[in-house]
Order: C-alpha cells, then structure tokens, then sequence
C-alpha cells in the first residue's frame, strides 16, 4: 500500500474529503443552475465567524459554524425574496460582516493553528469526530437530494413554473439553503473556508463541458470533484501543500482538461 | 355551464399608476379567449392574476369554484409565461428532463420519474411533435420547437384550463401554423381551456371569444360580432382602436 493511506490522519481526511467531493457539486449544480454561486461565498464567509465563535469557546467549531451559516442562509433566503433588487448587494453586506465577526473573533483566540486549519485546510487535523459528523451528514443529503430531485431541479429551472406544477417552493428553497449550510459547513476541515465555495463551483463548470443532460451534469461535476480532492489530497502529502489551494488548482485543471474536450468534439462536430 | 374562472370587481395597479378598473370576467369550460389590445393595457398583468402571480388591489378571482387564495389544484391549472424562453440557455437538461418536472406532484415519495410517468411524457411529446428530440439539450432547439417543448410541459399535467402570454412571439411562421393548429385540437377535441394573450391576427381568428383591453376596462366578444364589426383588420389592431360593437352575447362583461 502506498504510503499516503497507511497513516490514520490520511485515511481519516480521504474518507471525509470523498464524502465532500459528493455532496459539494451535488448541491453546487442545484447553486449554480439557479444563478446563486454568490451565496456559496457568503455562507462560507459566515461560517468562518462560527469557526472563530466555537474556538473561542471550545466548542467543537463545526457545530456553530452549521448553525451561524444556517442562520444566514434562511436570512439570505429572506432577502431574496422580499428584496430581490437588491439581492446581490445583501449577499455583499452579509459577506463582510460574516469575515468582520471572524476576524474579530479570530484576533480574541490564541488559537491561531485552529483558525487556519479552518481557513485552509488540513490533512493532520481531521479528527474521529469529524468523520462521525461528515459521514452522517453527507449521507442525509444525498438522501434528501435524492428525494427532492424533480422539485429541486425544476426550482433552478424556473422557479416560477416549479410552483404550478405543484412543487413546494418554499419549503424546498428553505430545505436548500439548509443543505447548502451544512455542507459548507463541513467542507472547511478539507479545502478551507476561503476556498470551498470553488469546490462547490468548478466541479460544476468541469461537468458542463461534458454533460449532454442535467443528469450527466450531476455525475461529471461529482467524478471531477472526487478526482480533484484524490488527486489533490496525495498531491499535497507528497509535496508538503495546503490541501485547500492543492485540491482547486487540480479542479481547474480537469477544468481546462474538459474544456479542452468540450472544444475538440465541437471541432469534430461530434455533439 | 361548468365555469372555469371567474374574475369579480378586480382592481389592480403598480405602485400609483392604475392597470385594472373593475374587471369581470367569466370563462367557462372549452372557452378559447384571447386577450388583445394596446401595450401595458393589462392583458398579461390579468393574467398573472388570474394564476396567482400578482395579488389584486380589490376584488375577487375564483379558480375551478374556489377561490384563489384558497385554490390548491395547481396541477389542473397550465400557465406559460411571455418570459418562458427566456431560460438560461446553457441549462444542460434534456426536452424530457424539463418536461417530467411539471409531473412533481404525481411522482410520488421519491420525486423521479418512473415507467408509467416517462410514458406520458413520451405521449405529450408526441402530441406536439417532438418525440425525436426528447433527448436533445433545450437551449439547442430553435424558437418553435423550445415553444412546443414548453406548452408539453404545460400538457403534461393533463389541465384543464391553460394560460398563454403571447405564445407566438419569436416564433417563425411556418411553426405558428403548426402551434395554432395544435391549440386547436387541444380545445376542441381535448375540451382544455384556453386564455391567451396575442397580437396576431390567425391566433384571434381562431378564438371563440376575444376579451379587449382598453383603459383599464375589459370587453368581451364573440368571435363572430367581433368579425363581424370589422375588427379583424392589422392596422386597426395595431392603432389599438376600440372595437365599434359594444355587446357580447358571450358574456357579462364591461369596464
């Protein structure tokens, strides 16, 4: 066996990062079909402020960063639809404020290995608890994905349409910004606050050169996600990187790759 | 007569500028109306009333019997937008993909597509001509055909009363034949109601009643008095002239 999946840390940081690299572009294509990647990184900002929040209270830092970023998820969801005018300009003010209350919080703590564990990422530090929280986690929202598909598909279509055609909008709207929430949430121990709403994003972009449906969309964004985070998390053992900025950089690399493809069977008018 | 929708003493306005004065209006089962008139006379402002959309000012709208506050059965109501293909084109789903959402409500606990529901869609897609592009990306078709794609979607869930907002727009002649055709059998041997709203002369003429938007006020014809005055002309519709008669014999309506 290859050295990088002898030690427990390893194993310990493939078997969450795999559970992520499913459940980010699973929601991300749901994000970015309804035009809201903003959102991704302004949840993920606020998340951070719960990161800083739980080490500065030794609270286990994924437990508020899940609820802070939950909270500004349904408050967002508000915004969004009272005020949709102004929806970008919200997601801006509730960014800056989530990276605000982190840094502060950030400047309280003397635990600043924490904090960039959170920032960046980390391979060493993924713990047995997080495995007990990603594992079940990632499993309730595929299940949940998978049981609201037609709803959620039909809301990034057209949410409009999706209410005639009897689809609970804002049941589904609200449930979404949920599942966005938690999966950020649980991402930051792999790629980092500052770079998980790429790993929800470029994976997507990756699956769309391929796809010819929005089924094929979903598996080519989760296969380049898996690959991305295997790749990059060897990648980043081998040679010492942050396994955050090791694991995007690989994701726009298959990226390119596949869009290098998109180009070339569009030459050969193989559609 | 079984009514379909009725609309008592709605009042509608954006902000100060007032749209809709005291409309009534009455369609009942295998009506074919269509809405005509001047630009921001509120024919597609009613209509988005009419399924919820926008909430009137004053006044009462009563779906199926009940009233629209009330009314639940969306999935016996059709409606496609004026904005419908203004979808986002590099959306990846297939013409079967976005028509089998429309059947959400019929899918059961898990919310996927099984044999029997893949059926209709293969049905509805026949229906409108377009079973050899089921698997096709959307934004790939051409005007006519992502149309045809969208008013299966609305023919899937089987209603019984359908909203078009100007279902011809951008749309080349050849498919408007096609698509005036296809409303046609759908009203007259599928008994589906149909409100529209249109500018074009070949979708007027085929309404059994037209509902003239003037001044904040709605009159009703029949398609023969309406002929009959002369109305049926380009220039007079473009002028947005209000129509010489001034009874229907179709309905109870007026400003």
């Amino acid at each position: 066996m290859p050295e990088v999946f002898t030690y427990t840390f390893m194993q310990r940081a493939f078997l969450v990062g795999n559970m992520i690299a499913l459940i980010a572009p699973l929601i991300g294509v749901f994000l970015i079909m309804k035009g809201l990647s903003q959102i991704g990184h302004t949840i993920s900002h606020v998340a951070l402020a719960g990161v800083a929040l739980g080490i500065l209270t030794g609270i286990y830092p994924v437990y508020p960063a899940i609820l802070v970023s939950i909270l500004a998820a349904l408050g967002i969801e508000k915004i969004r639809e009272k005020i949709s005018d102004y929806a970008e300009l919200s997601l801006s003010i509730i960014l800056a404020a989530g990276m605000g209350i982190a840094t502060i919080l950030i400047s309280l703590s003397d635990n600043s290995i924490g904090i960039m564990s959170y920032l960046f990422g980390s391979l060493t530090l993924v713990s047995e608890l997080d495995l007990m929280i990603v594992i079940p986690m990632a499993v309730i929202i595929i299940v949940l994905v998978f049981l609201f598909y037609s709803g959620f598909f039909y809301l990034s279509f057209n949410e409009g349409d999706a209410r005639l055609a009897g689809v609970p909008v804002k049941l589904l709207n609200i449930l979404f910004m949920i599942i966005i929430s938690i999966t950020i949430s649980l991402s930051l121990r792999i790629v980092g606050g500052l770079l998980i709403a790429s790993l929800i994003s470029i994976p997507v972009a990756t699956g769309l050169q391929l796809a010819r449906s929005f089924k094929e969309t979903i598996l080519y964004s989760i296969l380049a996600a898996l690959l991305s985070v295997n790749s990059g998390l060897i990648t980043a053992y081998y040679l010492d990187l942050a396994p955050g900025g090791t694991v995007i950089l690989l994701s726009v690399f298959y990226f390119l790759l596949a869009a290098i493809i998109k180009y070339l069977r569009e030459r050969k008018g193989v559609q | 007569m079984d009514r379909m929708a009725e609309v008592r003493n709605l009042y509608f306005s954006y902000g100060q500028e007032p749209v809709l004065n005291d409309i009534k209006l009455s369609v009942d089962r295998g009506d074919f109306i269509v809405f005509i008139g001047p630009n921001g006379s509120g024919k597609s402002t009613l209509l988005k009333l009419m399924i919820g959309e926008l909430k009137p000012d004053r006044g009462k709208i009563q779906l199926l019997g009940r009233d629209i506050n009330k009314f639940e059965e969306w999935h016996r109501i059709g409606y496609m937008s004026q904005q419908i293909r203004n979808f986002n084109r590099s959306f990846p789903a297939t013409v079967k993909e976005v028509v089998a959402a429309a059947l959400y409500r019929e899918m059961g606990f898990i919310k996927v597509l099984n044999k029997r529901l893949e059926k209709r869609v293969d049905e509805v897609l026949e229906l409108v001509g377009m079973e050899d592009f089921r698997d096709r990306q959307i934004g790939n078709l051409s005007g006519g055909q992502q149309q045809k794609v969208f008013i299966a979607r609305t023919l899937v869930k089987e209603p019984e009363l359908i909203f078009l907002d100007e279902p011809l727009v951008g749309i080349d002649l050849s498919s408007q034949e096609e698509f005036i055709n296809l409303l046609n059998r759908l009203n007259q041997d599928l008994n589906i109601t149909i409100i529209m709203v249109a500018h074009e002369l070949q979708l007027i003429r085929e309404a059994q009643k037209i509902a003239y938007f003037n001044g904040g006020g709605v009159l009703l014809y029949n398609q023969q008095d309406f002929a009959a005055a002369g109305y049926l002309n380009k220039d007079m519709l473009k002028a947005g002239r209000k129509p010489e008669v001034e009874y229907s014999s179709g309905g109870d309506y007026d400003a």
